[in-house]
């Protein structure tokens, strides 16, 4: 099969494999080791005579740190020297699939579930295959020998990885290697060194943006209003008149001109004139959408969304009981509603959009930053007519994604632009105002919460209604039928409270505008609308709302240690002063749990967070400096959003067009931040998005504890002065 | 257009360029020089941070015509010295601060500037030097990779 010897020849060479090499390739996604003879499926992992160990990092890394991670997991079971390991990033190949996605994607915060049985095995069945050679060579039972840090031994004697290459290469790779106990476990969970930090300290990490290859154009756009305009016609004759610029050509949204460098390139975009079909968000603004979204909750058609019990992986729907919840709510002692609103938000990834493509007669090639490696394999070849295997791509260091580099619609720009490149390879850079202004948007939402509550004071019924766009539909995702889109209406309601009757509705209101996956997806916004909506019933009940929430999660035992301990961190108990408060808040995935705890200093009528903490329950722990760091990250991610966080929108454009408007925390402005682990041998989970969530509610329902009303809209600036 | 000679990283360099272009492009696009990242184009974000005779510059907002021939031009790939990383350069590795690593090297230029003014900074030192944006969050492992920095000032002293 031809996919698999381009792959094999583009991992030799990639990997720069010595000959006499042991390379072992690993088919992930049936999760089974599959050769060891050099030119393996996937050419896993490679150990070289001198002992050098090359490991694949499957996952994209874009600052969560699968580029440590996920070889650490190969090299454990392998019990070589990690001070030997270098990490090489993947290229687009269906060996390198994550089995819980079923695609070679990094998203979701899904790596290490994903990826940690079958890399394990991978360094296992290496491993093994040494030990094979060195019983062999020794004429002693396999079991008699010893492995630490890249060497066997038995009793005295000694042989270093690199000595048995030869001989355990020719071995078959067994197909179910032992794997270590957690208990003996040398390199997970364990803090290490980086393989990433001296290129990232030192300049010489290559992001897409930096990509250099011989001959290369820069290619810079001129785009229409939406990115789904059709570009009608355009002329670029002064952009070609000027020094070092060599095509215009049509894209999809606009028209890219090709110069030798982006300065030159940018330039004479600027020139062109463009004619386009309207604006599918065209006339739109903030006040009409705010209208529609208002008129959604009140009379837009709805699709219920059921509840999710996530305790069951995937997560388990079970249907809502109407009848139920409208008797609930009949025969309610009290009825409170409660309304809440947040904005579009961008990614604003500081890596500006980008990506290279150099099309040859035979070949295509695509380096970029890319979350999505195989669907932007496709995309190539779709647009250049390529057959898929000679289509080979790349993955650089990402220079932040949070959801945006998910998407592959850049890389469809970029291999339009490189069709005018007529066989020099061209990169095509976006402005951080076209990067922005293509952005696919966290949708604004709207939320009616509405609560039944028994003589008890208690929530006898929850229900509650969102309305906004679906994300679903513009990433043209086919939905479930007769179900709310899972990316909008998820966890509305949280499950994992012990309360009856939830019922949870989507009104679907569509305007056009491009959105998508950002940092953390559902519970970017309903985190928010649902745990602030629960401080409001604790106040209704007259309970503290740490205690209502223990109330609410009795038996729910990883839930109620991360609460207990962000409780405990941020001093939850002790006396405050007046005009201070403190908020807490949850989130958690079926695999991952996290609370979050704020103090917020309301004096003089002026908002100032000055702590907040995080306990983070993801499982088994892998690497505990990424995990503290990815929380700490999202906490600060969860910040800006709640503080300043806001795209709006005048006549279908978006009016934030940089960082001077889209407004950024500096290090002055972070408060206290600390982070809690929890140490657990549970299932690993993932780290990337729990941090963020919590942040908005934690704050609001401080500042609901320090005497003020409580927030009902995002961002806070709108509202507050800050401090 | 017109040539010009440079003085990048101790070394004279000559490139061709229109007047007005950008320092941070013509260390990108002509000098190969790519530490220095483009975010913003606009000087907020910092990520373009370079030295010119040791201050710190957001270069995007530096036109190739303002640069004086003998001025000194630091680039992230000059600051370490024979091959041995900068004290701040150090900082960010023990302090794992890094993640997607994208704006490191302008927050490491601005951190290098300030401790060749304040080998010991104060958070009020810290706050006022370190105003490049991190989208990351990697706030908290600066702060506490220069207050490592201040400790090690004090117990020279």
């Amino acid at each position: 099969m031809t996919t698999l010897s381009l792959s094999r020849r583009q991992a030799l060479v990639g990997m720069g494999v010595v000959a006499g090499s042991l390379v072992i390739g690993v088919d992930i996604a049936r999760g089974a080791t599959v050769s060891g003879a050099p030119g393996a499926l996937g050419s896993f992992i490679s150990i070289a005579p001198d002992g050098a160990v090359t490991i694949v990092c499957p996952g994209s890394e874009m600052g969560q740190g699968v580029y440590n991670s996920l070889p650490r997991l190969v090299a454990e079971e392998l019990d070589c020297d990690w001070a030997l390991v270098s990490v090489r990033q993947a290229w687009a190949d269906p060996a390198f699939i994550n089995p819980r996605a079923g695609k070679q994607r990094t998203a979701n915060s899904e790596s290490i579930a994903g990826y940690f049985l079958p890399l394990r095995k991978a360094g296992a069945a290496a491993r093994q295959m040494l030990l094979l050679a060195a019983a062999e060579q020794w004429n002693v039972d396999v079991a008699a020998l010893s492995t630490a840090a890249g060497v066997i031994s038995h009793g005295d004697r000694k042989a270093s990885y690199g000595e048995l290459v030869a001989a355990a290469s020719r071995h078959a790779v067994p197909k179910d290697p032992p794997l270590k106990p957690t208990s003996e476990f040398k390199l997970i969970g364990k803090v290490l060194p980086r393989k990433d930090l001296q290129a990232k300290v030192d300049g010489s990490a290559i992001y897409g943006i930096d990509v250099k290859l011989p001959g290369m154009l820069v290619a810079a756009l001129k785009l229409a209003p939406h990115p789904d305009c059709e570009v009608t016609g355009f002329d670029a004759e002064a952009a070609l008149a000027q020094p070092g610029v060599v095509a215009a050509t049509k894209v999809p949204g606009g028209v890219a001109v090709l110069a030798s460098g982006f300065w030159r390139a940018r330039q004479a975009a600027e020139m062109v004139t463009l004619k386009h079909s309207p604006s599918p968000s065209r006339g739109l603004n903030d006040a009409g959408i705010a209208a529609r979204l208002s008129a959604a909750l009140d009379t837009g058609k709805v699709l219920p969304f059921p509840d999710f019990d996530t305790k069951s992986v995937p997560p388990k729907m079970i249907p809502a009981n109407p009848a139920a919840v409208a008797e609930a709510f009949k025969s309610a002692a009290h009825v409170e509603t409660l309304e809440y609103e947040v904005p579009y938000l961008a990614h604003a990834a500081l890596e500006p959009l980008c990506c290279t493509v150099h099309i040859q007669p035979d070949q295509v090639r695509v380096v970029g930053p890319l979350q999505d490696p195989e669907r932007s394999r496709k995309v190539a070849a779709d647009l250049t007519g390529m057959p898929i295997e000679k289509v080979h791509v790349d993955v650089t260091f990402i220079g932040g994604g949070f959801g945006r580099k998910w998407p592959v619609d850049f890389v469809a720009v970029a291999v339009e632009a490189a069709k005018a490149g007529k066989g020099r390879p061209v990169k095509t850079i976006w402005t951080r105002e076209q990067d922005f202004a293509v952005d696919q948007f966290r949708p604004a939402f709207k939320a009616r919460t509405r609560i039944a509550y028994g003589a008890d004071k208690r929530i006898a019924a929850m229900y509650s209604r969102i309305a906004g766009q679906s994300i679903w539909r513009y990433q043209k995702r086919p939905g479930i039928p007769g179900v709310a889109d899972p990316s909008v209406a998820g966890l509305l309601i949280y499950d994992r409270y012990r309360f009856p009757n939830k019922q949870i509705e989507f009104a679907e209101t569509e305007f056009g505008i491009p959105v998508g996956y950002w940092r953390s997806v559902t519970f970017s916004q309903n985190s928010f609308f649902g745990e602030c909506a629960i401080d409001a019933a604790a106040r209704h009940a007259g309970v503290d709302p740490y205690r209502f929430r223990r109330e609410l999660l009795e038996g729910d035992e990883r839930l109620l240690a991360v609460l207990d301990r962000a409780a405990e961190m941020i001093g939850w108990d002790r006396p405050r002063a007046a005009g201070t408060g403190l908020g807490i808040a949850l989130s958690y995935t079926g695999n991952a749990f996290c609370a979050q705890a704020a103090e917020v200093d309301t004096t003089g009528g002026k908002l100032s967070i000055k702590r907040i903490v995080s306990a983070f329950d993801c499982g088994l722990i892998v690497d505990p400096v990424t995990v503290a760091a990815q929380i700490e990250g999202g906490v600060v991610f969860g910040l800006q959003a709640a503080l300043w966080g806001e795209i709006g929108f005048a006549d279908g454009m978006p009016i934030q067009a940089n960082y001077d408007t889209y407004r950024m925390p500096t290090l002055a402005e972070i408060p206290e931040i600390e982070t809690a682990l929890i140490k657990s041998e549970a299932a690993p989970g993932g780290a990337g998005e729990l941090g963020t969530p919590g942040v908005a509610p934690a704050i609001c329902n401080a500042i609901a504890a320090a005497g003020h009303a409580p927030p009902k809209r995002l961002p806070l600036v709108k509202d507050w002065t800050l401090a | 257009m017109s040539k010009r000679s440079l003085n990048v990283n101790g070394k004279s360099v000559y490139v061709d360029v229109p007047d007005d272009m950008p320092l941070l492009w013509v260390l990108r696009d002509e000098l190969g020089l790519t530490g220095a990242k483009y975010g913003c184009g606009i000087g907020v974000c910092g990520a373009c941070s370079v030295h010119l005779d040791g201050e710190v510059v957001r270069s995007c907002q530096v036109p190739i015509d303002s640069i004086r021939k003998k001025q000194r031009i630091t680039t992230i790939e000059g600051l370490a010295r024979n091959g041995v990383n900068h004290p701040a350069q150090n900082l960010w590795i023990e302090n794992s601060v890094p993640q997607c690593g994208y704006c490191q090297t302008g927050m490491i230029m601005a951190a290098a500037e300030l401790l060749a003014r304040v080998p010991n900074p104060t958070d009020d030192d810290i706050d006022a030097a370190m105003t490049n944006i991190c989208r990351c969050g990697t706030y908290p492992r600066i702060l506490a990779a220069l207050r490592t920095a201040k400790k090690a000032g004090q117990a020279k002293t």
